[in-house]
């Protein structure tokens, strides 16, 4: 395990968790829909990282898991990136300096990072070109896809104390 | 805070920020080529999206948990179907999906000679998106082009509005960001089929733009008109639900229930040649519009 440890197994760890959530979350019929929309994945599985491996490693999961993001949508590349770089080290550093680790900090930090993605997503991508039904857009697609992501966030948080316990470099 | 500053991780996020705006930048610029970063990762996403797209083809239409009602009817006549194609070969389902697939193509390819298809499967979804864009698994190096037509074998489904390689992106019917020109093909009433986010929600579109005094009615049939050289003439849109008055002219829009369904659309065909294709592109690439 020793050596495992030290050939990095644990980064491989999370890099393969946010890679299958990434793919989880846009094969078609995979995840079955709620109220019409997808849980938004790589934004769990970036937050819990942050929440384990501080802010560093969290703003370069932040950055990848965007990239992902972006990589599957239509809109302008490198939004997500930006957005979830920012608050996955924001989230890292609240663990570090201000927050004990646990479940509660945990859906109070998840659940604040997706509202926040949620929000610029519509203001961003939505409100400032004028698309009509914005108010209908934000609370029966925006926020059941925040509510939905944030009922897996403990899913995500218990496998990430897993990996970061087992397979810490540490251990 | 002097010390905060100075701290390795707040060098590196500001690098990575700055990285990621150029790149945002970039990517703006470039408008529907797909960047470095999306076209070497599309190398490596694409095969395991499709092996996970294909894995779950199945498994999509059990877990489709939007209409109970609908799946246990659907459940009953499969239960059904089951019971009499046990003597049956045990592919003769799929391949008796297949032709009657490749069937409605060849209809199509009667129809409309000079049509030049790309078969595709849809690999990927943007699960946040709201007007149901998805990826396909053949681009570039399949002969696929920008702005190429997406139809299913019921009607229209979509544009392409990123190109890579393996791999491309396709804007559906229920975007608000398309413009399709089509017309009634009772009344020969024209407009312009775009989304819109209510009705993307509901899995409808709209054709805005018609004269007030149209005699366009439910269960009429939208097709598009062929203007532009984006699409060709008369592939089917969708059936018109209702009529209703703009909000903000006086002008009427009708409800579309589009023919082919963008939500959970898996087998597609990439329309690469047409008569009249491309004849105004150079227009539409100026001008920005998609028809």
């Amino acid at each position: 395990m020793k050596i495992l440890n030290k050939l990095g197994i644990k980064w491989l760890a999370y890099s393969l968790e946010l890679f299958i959530a990434f793919i989880l979350g846009q094969t078609p019929g995979l995840i079955p829909r709620i109220f019409g929309v997808l849980p938004m994945l790589p934004i769990c599985v970036c937050v819990c990282i942050a929440l384990f491996e501080g802010e560093f490693a969290g703003l370069l999961f932040g950055a990848a898991g965007g990239l992902l993001m972006d990589f599957s949508g239509t809109k302008v590349f490198g939004f997500h990136a930006l957005f979830l770089t920012i608050l996955c080290y924001v989230c890292g550093m609240f663990v570090v300096y201000l927050m004990r680790n646990n479940i509660v900090t945990c859906m109070l930090l998840g659940t604040g990072s997706l509202l926040i993605i949620g929000i610029m997503r519509w203001l961003f991508l939505y409100v400032i070109w004028d698309y009509d039904g914005l108010w209908y857009l934000f609370y029966s697609v925006i926020l059941p896809s925040v509510g939905y992501s944030m009922v897996l966030l403990p899913v995500f948080f218990y496998l990430n104390k897993v990996i970061a316990t087992h397979l810490s470099t540490d251990a | 805070m002097k010390d905060f500053l100075q701290t390795r991780s707040f060098k590196v996020l500001i690098v990575v920020l700055v990285l990621l705006i150029v790149l945002m930048l970039y990517s703006a610029a470039t408008g529907g080529k797909q960047n470095v970063f999306s076209s070497v990762f599309s190398f490596f996403a694409t095969p395991v999206q499709k092996l996970s797209s294909l894995m779950t083809g199945s498994a999509g239409d059990i877990t489709d948990l939007d209409n109970p009602a609908a799946l246990k009817a659907e459940n009953e006549i499969l239960k059904e179907k089951l019971t009499k194609m046990t003597s049956s070969m045990i592919d003769y389902e799929q391949v008796m999906k297949e032709n009657q697939l490749y069937r409605q193509l060849l209809s199509i390819k009667e129809d409309n000679p000079d049509f030049e298809f790309v078969p595709s499967t849809v690999i990927g979804r943007d699960p946040a998106d709201t007007f149901h864009s998805f990826i396909i698994e053949k681009g570039r190096l399949s002969g696929v082009s920008l702005y190429d037509p997406v139809l299913t074998v019921d009607g229209l489904v979509g544009y392409i509005t990123e190109l890579g390689p393996v791999s491309a992106k396709v804007t559906s019917v229920l975007d608000a960001t398309i413009n399709v020109s089509a017309f009634d093909r009772r009344t020969l009433d024209g407009g312009t089929v775009t989304g819109d986010v209510t009705l993307a929600k509901q899995g409808l579109t709209k054709i805005k733009y018609l004269k007030r005094d149209c005699d366009v009615a439910a269960g009429d049939i939208i097709v598009t008109e062929g203007l532009g050289g984006i699409f060709p003439k008369n592939l089917v849109v969708g059936e018109v639900k209702e009529v209703k008055p703009e909000a903000q002219d006086i002008s009427l829009y009708a409800v579309i229930q589009p023919a082919a369904d963008a939500r959970s659309c898996r087998d597609v065909f990439v329309l690469v040649g047409f008569k009249g294709k491309g004849a105004a592109a150079s227009e539409m690439l100026s001008g920005g519009s998609s028809e």
